[in-house]
């Protein structure tokens, strides 16, 4: 289920904006999942776990001002992307990317010839801000507009992160065998394949 | 009817990817943060942690910029080629790196991201001596061997901030 459709009780509202504590853990367990899922997706790794406890503190604490022009989901969501966001934009990320960026043309290609990395694998290779493009248009249906807003680049910029993205996942997903199926690209093949 | 594109179905396989469960301890540390102390904590050892990497990045700077290690002057400067003379200096600064390294403590590996960070930074120097002491590397252009080289100054960089900063975090 995604954020934008899990909506609460208005009662249940009124009592987590006080900052009533069996109200809040109503929210938690409502949005965890869903907001994990999207923390991961975007930033693999420990630091997921440290964003998640971030992002529902900044929700808590910005729940009073909450006016319900949109809704509760939505809300909810702008909150976790800028929270994924600062983080992919701090120093030390941009310069673990750029380690990375380095490095990539030493990294070896899979010793097995064929030996398959499923779609979840592939995301995760790919540049953390390419990452945050995707998942937030293919999966969240963010505009290139939005994604621009959201991240402080133009439009173009978000379109050619999304393609070069795309073709990213493409070259990794072509290490699968030929599959006939074209399953290559669903997630229940990509999950039998993987270790 | 139209057949999806490529990007189409791998955008609907990035959706259908499966929701992953967020840790089961998350929600406890979440209470125990809105309880109070420990969230001006956090916030102060995120303001400590900016402060020393300010001071690592300057200390790191300096090492970098130091004179050339006695013994270097030998070296006749009309001998050597402008790659070369590169080498060397990328050589310096991996050895002083290297010297700062050693006089610092382990990492603090209590916290998972600093454990893996370190872990990562080691492995990939690892990758990079490995590469450099290879039988073939001999025949590795002067381009190639500066490049490799240069990262492994970056890495060894990043290796010294990374243990330096949980150093002194942990002493907080």
């Amino acid at each position: 289920m995604k954020l934008t459709e899990i909506d609460l009780d208005p009662d249940l509202l009124a009592r987590a904006r006080t900052g009533e504590r069996a109200a809040l853990g109503a929210f938690y367990a409502a949005f965890s999942k869903p907001a994990y899922t999207l923390i991961r997706r975007i930033v693999p790794g420990p630091a997921a776990d440290d964003l998640l406890q971030d992002a529902f503190l900044d929700a808590f604490r910005g729940l009073p001002g909450f006016q319900g022009t949109a809704p509760l989901g939505a809300w909810f969501r702008s909150v976790v992307v800028r929270r994924c966001f600062m983080h992919l934009r701090s120093p030390w990320q941009r310069s673990r990317d750029l380690i990375g960026d380095l490095l990539e043309g030493l990294e070896s290609a899979p010793a097995t010839p064929g030996l398959a990395l499923d779609l979840g694998r592939a995301l995760e290779g790919l540049p953390s801000l390419a990452r945050l493009v995707v998942w937030l248009h293919d999966v969240e249906g963010y505009t290139h507009e939005e994604i621009a807003a959201a991240t402080g680049k133009s439009a173009s910029f978000s379109k050619s992160q999304l393609a070069r993205a795309h073709r990213r996942l493409r070259l990794s997903l072509s290490a699968e065998p030929p599959d006939p199926a074209g399953c290559a690209l669903s997630t229940d093949c990509a999950r039998s394949t993987a270790p | 009817m139209s057949q999806p594109s490529v990007d189409e179905r791998l955008a609907r396989g990035i959706g259908q990817l499966p929701e992953l469960e967020p840790p089961p301890e998350a929600w406890s540390r979440i209470e125990a943060r809105l309880a109070g102390p420990h969230r001006g904590g956090r916030d102060g050892r995120v303001l400590a942690g900016a402060l020393l990497l300010v001071a690592v990045a300057a200390m790191t700077t300096r090492v970098a910029m130091r004179p050339a290690l006695p013994g270097a002057g030998s070296i006749d400067p009309a001998q050597v080629t402008v790659a070369t003379q590169e080498d060397l200096s990328l050589d310096r600064r991996s050895a002083r790196l290297e010297q700062l390294l050693a006089a610092l403590p382990p990492a603090n590996v209590g916290r998972a991201s600093t454990g893996l960070t370190t872990n990562m930074l080691e492995e990939r120097i690892a990758a990079v001596d490995e590469r450099l002491s290879l039988p073939d590397s001999a025949e590795l252009s002067l381009a190639t061997t500066a490049a490799l080289k240069r990262q492994r100054v970056v890495l060894l960089d990043s290796l010294v901030r990374v243990k330096y900063a949980s150093a002194v975090a942990a002493s907080l």
